[in-house]
């Protein structure tokens, strides 16, 4: 028999799920294989429960670091295991992304010039330019996932776009697809 | 600083990864949520990632203390008798020159002074010693059991007959001995007054 404190803490659980499991689901599935982003997002979940008492008012950054650590306590274990394999058999280079992403949409190539830009920028600069577009998280929101203070994330979110915007400019110079920007000039 | 930057949100977003990715049924999610509230134990503490108490130096003391009290509590019953009764053996009073003057009158003062004061019932005669039950204490350190020789009503003074069973008493004793001269008597209503005087009763 359930106790109401356990009742409690499930009621807890369900309206958390409903707030964060979208958002951190596809958290995952933009920077993992669909298999491993599944396995993540249920350890993330596994997590959330554990810890429901530490779960702050506004959840969902606290649930993506929740999901990115478990991701990158997935990624350590790969990579622990790809060291083994990597010394019995010669394994294949995987394949980069903007292959896989030309064979999805192919033959856009706006397509591959964003994703080509995002690649350009400092690793920093695209998590946050993802955190913002993809995750739609505000600056605070992105502060709490990154570990900064609210007014240095805005001022390297703010940078980022910047560099993506040159980056992209670049693109669009180089091949001869130089067209007006809408509503970037604060950027 | 604007956040909003629509044109460039809407190239990202157009790479998004999981822009076709359809939110997971609620049934597929439901299961996974029941497996998870169930499996696992929902008490906070137990499933909180492990945070060492502090550790705090007196730590060790109170530890080591409380060991030391437990084991007090196990090994001295057995050496002082536990639940047995503590016995004491107090001397009688002397014999002759009690009759003196000086004992003419009891005051309160003198049963004050008396290092041992207690009520007390024999219980029992065992040949020529008196095993008195103690009930009550006044003053001084008192066993359960007081063991005291039995006199010659000749030489006894304080009720001119020796120890009764059954008979209660109130005794006074000093330097561990019963002392007399009217101190120690049968516990009548006059020598209780006395002693309630003496200690405040």
């Amino acid at each position: 028999m359930r106790s109401v404190t356990d009742t409690e803490r499930e009621k807890r659980m369900r309206e958390l799920v409903a707030l964060v499991a979208d958002p951190v689901r596809r958290y995952l599935y933009r920077r993992t294989d669909p298999a491993t982003a599944d396995d993540v997002f249920a350890d993330a979940l596994l997590v959330c429960w554990r810890r429901l008492d530490d779960v702050p008012f506004d959840a969902l950054p606290w649930a993506i670091v929740v999901a990115r650590q478990c991701l990158s306590n997935t990624r350590r274990a790969e990579r622990r295991r790809n060291r083994l394999i990597g010394r019995i058999i010669a394994l294949e280079p995987p394949s980069g992304a903007a292959a896989d992403a030309s064979s999805v949409v192919e033959g856009a190539v706006d397509y591959l010039r964003v994703t080509t830009a995002l690649k350009k920028l400092r690793r920093v600069d695209a998590e946050i330019l993802r955190l913002w577009a993809w995750d739609e998280l505000t600056s605070p929101q992105i502060a709490v996932v990154l570990g900064v203070s609210t007014n240095a994330s805005a001022i390297r979110l703010h940078r980022a776009k910047a560099r993506l915007k040159q980056e992209l400019l670049k693109s669009e110079t180089a091949s001869g697809h130089v067209h007006q920007e809408e509503g970037t000039a604060d950027a | 600083m604007r956040e909003q930057d629509p044109a460039l949100l809407n190239k990202l977003r157009a790479v998004d990864p999981a822009r076709r990715l359809l939110p997971q049924s609620s049934t597929s999610l439901n299961q996974r949520m029941e497996q998870i509230m169930t499996e696992q134990p929902p008490t906070p503490a137990a499933t909180v990632p492990a945070r060492r108490p502090a550790f705090r130096r007196w730590m060790p003391a109170i530890g080591l203390l409380a060991g030391l009290a437990i084991a007090a509590a196990i090994i001295v019953p057995l050496f002082v008798g536990g639940a047995k009764p503590s016995i004491e053996t107090l001397r009688p009073p002397a014999s002759g020159g009690l009759a003196s003057v000086s004992c003419m009158v009891l005051g309160s003062a003198t049963v004050a002074a008396q290092e041992q004061a207690f009520a007390a019932t024999v219980t029992e005669l065992r040949g020529k010693t008196v095993v008195l039950e103690v009930t009550e204490r006044f003053a001084g350190v008192v066993a359960d059991r007081v063991e005291v020789r039995q006199v010659d009503a000749m030489d006894f003074d304080f009720s001119g007959v020796p120890f009764e069973v059954g008979q209660s008493y109130l005794v006074g004793a000093f330097d561990g001995t019963i002392s007399g001269c009217g101190v120690t008597g049968a516990d009548s209503v006059e020598l209780r007054a006395v002693y309630d005087a003496a200690f405040n009763r």
